[in-house]
């Protein structure tokens, strides 16, 4: 028999048996019908390894019904045969597909830890739900020799705000386990452990990339004035790794000494990646010279600090150095003209950069063109004639840029090359095109998108037709 | 470096993120899967100064490295972390019941292909496990290991590996099969020359060829990752490449069925067998 769990937020979990009969699908359909208000219903799996077809046409019906309803069905816990079933049946992109952990037993949850790609998932949940049942759990997880048990109960300790039981996280920062003390020192500064720090130090220099960076992270969550001091200390080290590991630090610390340890370092740093390091790292202060030293590393010969630099650009407001960047545009290399292009496009208001734009359009790369439309439609002034005939360029991405742009500019433009894109050869044009089409809404659109539907053969174009008509 | 936050993904980027992976690795990738690409891709993005996908999309179709950087994303989106002797029930049905089986009536050499081999934790622990029964030297084992990932497979050559790969192994076997290095773990020399990697994408029809005919074949939660065409397309390959009576060991949570029903299913107990 079905379970079904309905709460108080207009979510209902309903729970099919294992062995599942007709009745237990239509059980669910009669709470649906007979429901009010509900917003979400979660249709649990988890016990199903293999759904017959007469149960497939159960699940069409509630979806069906929950359409109808205007609930949200997911399916959850999903098995590997059902996905497979649905797949076979050409269903699987009209259902939503989830994972629900409440379902799961506290051993059972330990089995999916031990998946690499459930268990910051497992270990979010437990954390949310954490009771004295995981208490218990993980109590037993740090007597485990299991470096995986033992580090998902160190952060499970920390994201569930387990203050009581620091103590258990500092030993963990003697574990052998390179994965349990990274895991501990960012806890540990999650947790404002200043008395922590001297300790936490020590691990800037570890072998492990992963705890150094923890490191590093937890100091300047715990930081004060003389930790940037004591940081800079390792910029002078001959350790090119150990440098990388400070300025990342510093770069964190972002407070007034750390920027003038890090502007010194920049005159002194020769290697290309910190450099490059440095450039990004530079450009998270807020301080009005910024602009400036980002523009005078363009002028570097490494193509990958060039790159770092334009790309900084873009991140800060630099709206008073706009002017150089739009020199930018036109630059030998092609990342920087990308980066240059986008800067211009997220700070620049004024017809001047259209036109800056709209001339170096035809001298530039595919990409840098690319990113020329991106911007020009960004900008938003209406130079929709130029970007309407790039809807019929012979490159796709061009044309669906395009259709962005003109989307952004010209509302009616827009949908009108949006409809007779609706039959371009490339399927990401026409993705996009049904993307404007949903948008702006124009008249009957969900008729016609139902008609294209019937013709149209691209399994991504046709998922999302099918997530706006609500056809199934 | 510690990302603050994975980088989102819009869906018509998921679209055509998904649309590339597959065309290149077969590999499908559904949209209840897009927080995984996330994970695996804000980092190369953050690498690469790019603040979206639809950057990455452009440069993977417009750079003049956009080659390397193919490989690169395959190698992302493939890599599958695994453990020593994870689930050993299938490895132990191998050696313990059909391997015993099958010598009892005459057959002396065995091929066991570990299909998508990842870092090598799979195929070396089943040559753990036959060194573990004492088969080498009564009988000829050749274990063959691929993986479609460049990357994992020079790992597992070098045999180098960190405690991560050895959750639920016990202290005795770590210690006779591995010399700890500060916080490495060799695995010793007489285990690593027992497998022979290569790479091999499993959606290519050549992939068995350097095989040849072979007794039993792994191949663990990989098939998850494909679509209905390209499981049946994988799975018929390894029909072909079976022998007689060869088994097919698949990751718990997978399942034939409606996708091939030429294989047998046997059940025994802590795991399933395709049998051909």
């Amino acid at each position: 028999m079905a379970n079904i769990n309905p709460t108080e937020n207009g979510v209902v979990v309903i729970k099919i048996p294992g062995n599942p009969e007709i009745n237990d699908f239509k059980d669910a359909r009669d709470f649906i019908n007979n429901s009010q208000g509900l917003k979400e219903i979660r249709l649990d799996l988890k016990d199903v390894s293999f759904l017959q077809s007469k149960f497939i046409a159960e699940l069409i019906a509630i979806k069906k019904l929950s359409t109808l309803k205007n609930s949200k069905l997911i399916l959850t816990n999903v098995q590997e045969g059902v996905f497979q079933m649905l797949e076979i049946s050409n269903l699987i992109d009209h259902f939503s597909i989830g994972k629900d952990f409440r379902s799961y037993e506290p051993n059972e949850l330990i089995y999916l830890l031990m998946d690499p790609e459930l268990n910051d998932s497992v270990i979010e949940f437990i954390a949310n739900n954490f009771d004295d049942t995981f208490r218990n759990l993980i109590a037993e997880f740090l007597k485990s020799e299991d470096p995986i048990l033992i580090e998902a109960a160190v952060m499970i300790i920390g994201k569930s705000h387990s203050f009581d039981m620091v103590e258990e996280v500092k030993k963990c920062l003697t574990s052998p386990f390179p994965n349990v003390v990274r895991g501990a020192i960012l806890v540990l500064g999650w947790f404002g452990e200043e008395d922590c720090k001297g300790e936490i130090y020590q691990f800037l220099k570890s072998e492990h990339i992963d705890v150094a960076e923890a490191a590093a992270a937890t100091i300047s969550l715990l930081a004060d004035e003389n930790d940037s001091i004591a940081i800079k200390e390792y910029l002078e080290s001959p350790d090119e790794r150990l440098r990388r590991i400070a300025i990342q630090a510093l770069s964190l610390i972002n407070d007034d000494f750390s920027y003038k340890f890090l502007l010194e370092h920049l005159g002194r740093e020769k290697d290309e990646q910190l450099r490059t390091q440095l450039a990004k790292a530079i450009s998270y202060y807020n301080k009005p010279e910024v602009p400036g030293i980002l523009l005078s590393m363009l002028s570097e010969n490494s193509i990958k600090i060039r790159e770092a630099a334009a790309s900084s650009l873009v991140r800060i407001k630099a709206t008073d150095k706009i002017d150089d960047i739009l020199e930018l545009v036109s630059d030998k290399d092609v990342w920087v003209a990308y980066f240059a292009v986008k800067a211009v496009g997220a700070l620049c208001k004024s017809q001047k950069c259209v036109d800056v734009l709209v001339k170096n359009y035809p001298k530039v790369d595919t990409q840098v063109k690319i990113a020329i439309i991106e911007a020009l439609g960004n900008i938003g002034l209406d130079c929709s004639e130029f970007i309407f005939q790039l809807v019929e360029d012979e490159n796709e991405d061009i044309r669906k840029e395009a259709l962005n742009s003109l989307a952004l500019i010209n509302s009616d433009m827009a949908a009108e090359a949006a409809y007779n894109a609706l039959n371009d050869k490339i399927w990401v044009v026409r993705f996009k095109a049904i993307e404007i089409i949903e948008d702006k809404k124009p008249a009957d659109y969900k008729d016609k998108l139902k008609d294209f539907l019937k013709t149209e053969t691209n399994r991504y174009v046709r998922e999302k037709i099918q997530s706006i008509v609500g056809e199934l | 470096m510690i990302i603050s936050s994975t980088i989102k993904m819009k869906d018509e980027e998921f679209a055509e993120l998904a649309d590339i992976i597959y065309k290149n690795a077969g590999i499908t990738f559904t949209i209840n899967k897009k927080y995984l690409l996330e994970n695996r891709l804000t980092k190369r993005l953050s690498e690469l100064n790019f603040s979206s996908y639809k950057d990455y999309i452009y440069y993977l179709k417009y750079d003049v490295k956009r080659r390397e950087e193919m490989k690169v994303l395959m190698n992302l989106v493939t890599i599958n972390e695994t453990y020593f002797l994870r689930e050993r029930a299938q490895m132990d049905h191998m050696i313990k019941k059909v391997i015993p089986e099958l010598v009892s009536k005459g057959k002396r050499s065995f091929k066991i292909w570990s299909a998508a081999c990842s870092s090598g934790e799979e195929p070396y622990s089943i040559a753990i496990l036959l060194n573990e029964e004492g088969l080498y030297g009564k009988y000829n084992f050749d274990i063959y290991a691929t993986d479609i990932n460049t990357e994992v497979i020079s790992i597992a050559e070098k045999g180098i590996y960190r405690s991560v790969s050895f959750r639920g192994v016990t202290p005795s076997i770590i210690e006779k099969y591995f010399v700890k290095n500060g916080l490495d773990f060799q695995l010793k020399p007489e285990i690593k020359s027992k497998v022979k990697f290569f790479q091999a994408n499993l959606m290519e029809s050549l992939a068995s060829s350097k095989i040849g005919m072979t007794d039993f074949i792994f191949c663990r939660n990989v098939l998850i990752y494909f679509d209905v065409e390209a499981k049946k397309k994988v799975v018929d390959m390894f029909y072909k490449t079976l022998q007689i009576g060869g088994q097919l060991y698949l990751g718990h949570s997978e399942t034939l069925s409606k996708i091939d029903d030429r294989f047998k299913m046997v059940n025994f107990g802590s795991g399933i067998a395709y049998v051909k």
